[in-house]
């Protein structure tokens, strides 16, 4: 992913970031610092689900002025203020596949493709790639989401965990148990293209 | 959801999401913030005292004049104000059609005295004196406005946006509802907050007294409930000589129940942490190094130049040979007498072995090979083979003490399940004779014309938000179908989800479109399914509609549409029926 996101912070980098947002609560002007910093990796997650570049922008716009409105209700767990961003902006993206101004869209990059050929242990061919962006793409969303934030756009469990509201071993128990998922799927697929050719 | 698939699309680069950055723009839509008149911008201050000073001066030489000099006041400094709003909008809250959204009612409290205030539902809110403090914990004096409403049957729940779904260690339950409340607390416009040991206690109807429902506080920004502990049945005052009627014991024996629950999926998730474990260990063993090799048979062997980039592993060694598998059988002496025109190297795993192909013309020859070593070159290898073999131990030790670890931890998981499933089993014994005690009693007052009766279901709330008395239930089985919908004449409506509710449940199953190819419900219940569409109406499959619903594994389910622009929430609940 592009623009890597900008999410292991020491604890004094989380503070000093809670100081700003402290201050943005008392003048929005100081929400300025915050929305530079995050940006572009808000914007690049909108845009990794949807194809409208310009509605993507629209939306991270959203994002922060609803980040903006509501501030006074953040309270800091601990965690980057970019979780929070990171949860609206989900909210938001759905919100407009609901109002059918854009379509789900899942971006694929190839070389992603072949880590989770790897996790799946499969060989790595054509075939089998193609085979891998179809399931990816029939996956029902929640796991949709995961594979996309853990093998797409390369987050640690503790992102994951902390923009879908999870422990991070919650985040890597489920990654798990949907790679075995793709396992079942392939193996399954294997014994009936066998059974086919005999 | 429909979704489309790109494979490698352009990138964006930075520079482009750079230049679209505009927080001057995103400022001026900020609804708290307001933005200067021109006249009270810095530089116009500065402009105009900068002439009127100018001017003055200009004055005093032209007039010549003693009389004092007429000041230029500046505006005392100016600065951004914002307002603050607190809106009530959070990024989980999503009403599907706003004007038919749950109004709250408004209920006005002094600080210092406290109060009592009765909701139309019957349900008390018990307000404390001196509940009431602002953000930082400092007490507040005067009238603060409490903004209060309730969720009680699926058509509440549906129409509020509220989630009504409990992840439980990767597991999705809905919730069974005894009902739901929203409430915060305002002070001139401004939010304020319940102080610390100061709850405000909620009296609501306890539809039928069941103990099973546990108390839940959403959390606004994720979107997740959060455990609470159990709500408290309230009886009416009863004769004590009969005993404590068996909110008690039934609350231990819930409390007995949770803990299974818990217990049980933090085994389950131990479990899969035991996988994951093992898989790295068994991924690890993969990637031990081979010890070095010595010619064995000097009749199967090649000399290479390899490319050091291509093999870095290799690196070290200028030339080398490489002896040709004694179990290949795809090798005979006779590759030595033909001119190959080219050769290639793989790997087969790497470090170990390769595949060596000759080729020639369209013929090929492939072998399975490993690199062998002598002299000087042996005894580099030989160093570079401890090395990374230590290193390799190292690892696979942390991995084997971590599956160790996580085996240990299991078992002690298992323990404490089955310790809980013992107790649960004797405190269901002692439950089961406090009971019959307690209704032989009750039986007796009841002779003595004593009233028996859970007459509030109570807790207390200690911020203000969302709280919830639920019960976890599993998704309805006995039929399933591969659902799509459409309205009654076949046009398929493009749903994201549906609402399927069971008469018999106060509980709405969300099923998204993803979900439509294994659409579950129970035959023998009373089903709806309520659904919106893109146009904000309302679609709906009435109960009799199940009735003669042909088996079958695809089903296109015909919905009728309710227009709902000129209805109110009463009006909806009516045209439902529900």
């Amino acid at each position: 992913m592009q623009g890597k996101s900008i999410y292991h912070q020491s604890q004094n980098q989380l503070l000093s970031e809670n100081n700003i947002v402290e201050a943005a609560k008392k003048d929005p002007k100081q929400f300025e610092a915050l929305y530079t910093k995050y940006y572009e990796q808000i914007f690049r997650y909108i845009h990794q689900r949807m194809d409208d570049k310009e509605m993507a922008f629209d939306i991270t716009s959203q994002v922060f002025l609803k980040a903006m409105i509501n501030l006074p209700k953040y309270k800091y767990k601990g965690v980057p203020f970019s979780s929070w961003l990171y949860r609206i902006a989900m909210s938001e993206v759905y919100q407009s596949f609901k109002d059918k101004k854009s379509t789900r869209t899942v971006n694929v990059d190839t070389s992603n493709v072949e880590d989770i050929i790897e996790e799946v242990e499969e060989d790595n061919t054509e075939e089998m790639r193609q085979a891998l962006i179809e399931v990816i793409g029939d996956l029902p969303e929640v796991e949709l989401q995961i594979i996309e934030m853990r093998y797409f756009e390369k987050r640690s469990y503790r992102e994951i965990g902390d923009i879908l509201g999870m422990t991070e071993n919650n985040a890597k128990v489920k990654a798990y148990r949907i790679v075995e998922k793709l396992k079942k799927s392939f193996s399954v697929r294997k014994s009936y293209n066998y059974e086919k050719e005999n | 959801m429909k979704k489309k698939t790109n494979i490698d699309r352009d990138p964006i680069n930075g520079e482009e999401i750079a230049s679209r950055m505009n927080f001057n723009q995103l400022l001026s839509n900020f609804p708290g913030y307001i933005k200067l008149p021109f006249y009270k911008t810095g530089w116009f201050i500065t402009t105009v005292a900068s002439v009127a000073v100018l001017v003055t001066v200009t004055a005093i030489v032209f007039s010549n004049n003693n009389t004092k000099d007429s000041e230029v006041s500046a505006s005392p400094p100016v600065t951004t104000e914002s307002i603050i709003t607190y809106d009530d909008d959070t990024p989980c809250i999503t009403p599907p059609i706003k004007k038919l959204d749950i109004q709250s009612d408004s209920y006005y409290c002094e600080n210092e005295i406290g109060g009592e205030f009765a909701h139309s539902s019957g349900t008390l809110i018990k307000v404390p004196k001196n509940t009431f403090v602002d953000k930082n914990g400092n007490s507040l004096n005067g009238e603060i406005e409490l903004r209060y409403r309730e969720f009680h049957n699926p058509i509440d729940f549906i129409l509020s946006g509220i989630p009504m779904t409990y992840d439980s260690a990767g597991t999705e339950y809905t919730f069974e509802s005894a009902g739901m409340i929203e409430i915060y607390g305002y002070q001139n416009g401004k939010p304020v907050e319940i102080a610390d040991g100061k709850p405000i206690r909620i009296e609501m109807n306890p539809k039928g007294g069941s103990s099973r429902f546990n108390l839940y506080e959403l959390d606004t920004s994720s979107g997740d409930w959060g455990y609470k502990g159990k709500t408290e049945l309230v009886s009416e005052d009863m004769d004590e000589s009969i005993g404590a009627p068996s909110v008690t014991s039934k609350t231990s024996k819930d409390d007995v129940i949770s803990n299974i629950m818990k217990t049980k999926e933090a085994t389950e998730v131990t479990k899969t942490e035991l996988a994951i474990a093992k898989k790295e260990v068994i991924e690890h063993k993969n990637t031990q190094p081979s010890k070095p090799k010595t010619s064995v048979n000097k009749d199967r062997q090649f000399d290479l130049d390899v490319d050091p980039k291509e093999f870095p592993e290799l690196k070290n060694y200028s030339s080398l040979t490489f002896e040709v598998d004694k179990n290949d059988r795809n090798f005979s002496a006779d590759v030595y007498e033909i001119e190959w025109e080219d050769i290639s190297l793989s790997e087969k795993e790497k470090g170990k072995s390769y595949y060596l192909t000759l080729f020639k013309g369209s013929a090929k020859r492939t072998f399975s090979v490993f690199p062998i070593f002598e002299g000087t070159d042996y005894k580099r290898a030989m160093e570079e083979f401890n090395q990374n073999f230590s290193t390799y131990e190292i690892e696979l030790d942390k991995r084997i003490t971590n599956e160790e670890k996580i085996k240990e931890k299991l078992k002690k998981q298992m323990l404490l399940y089955e310790t809980a499933l013992a107790l649960e089993k004797k405190k269901q014994v002692e439950f089961e004779a406090n009971q019959a005690a307690y209704y032989a009693k009750a039986k007796d007052a009841h002779k003595n014309s004593i009233a028996i009766n859970v007459v509030a279901r109570a807790f207390n709330v200690t911020r203000f938000g969302t709280w919830n008395c639920d019960s976890p239930v599993s998704k309805p089985s006995g039929a399933k179908v591969n659902a799509s919908f459409a309205d009654n004449v076949g046009v398929n409506l493009g749903l994201h989800n549906v609402n399927l509710i069971e008469k018999n449940k106060n509980a709405v199953f969300t099923y998204s479109e993803s979900q439509f190819n294994n659409f579950k419900f129970n035959p023998k219940e009373e089903n709806t399914i309520v659904a919106f569409t893109a146009n904000n109406e309302i679609a709906i499959i009435k109960p009799i509609y199940f009735k003669d619903m042909p088996k079958e594994k695809k089903h296109q389910f015909e919905m009728e549409i309710i227009d709902v622009k000129s209805m109110t929430v009463k009006n909806v609940k009516e045209k439902l029926n529900l």
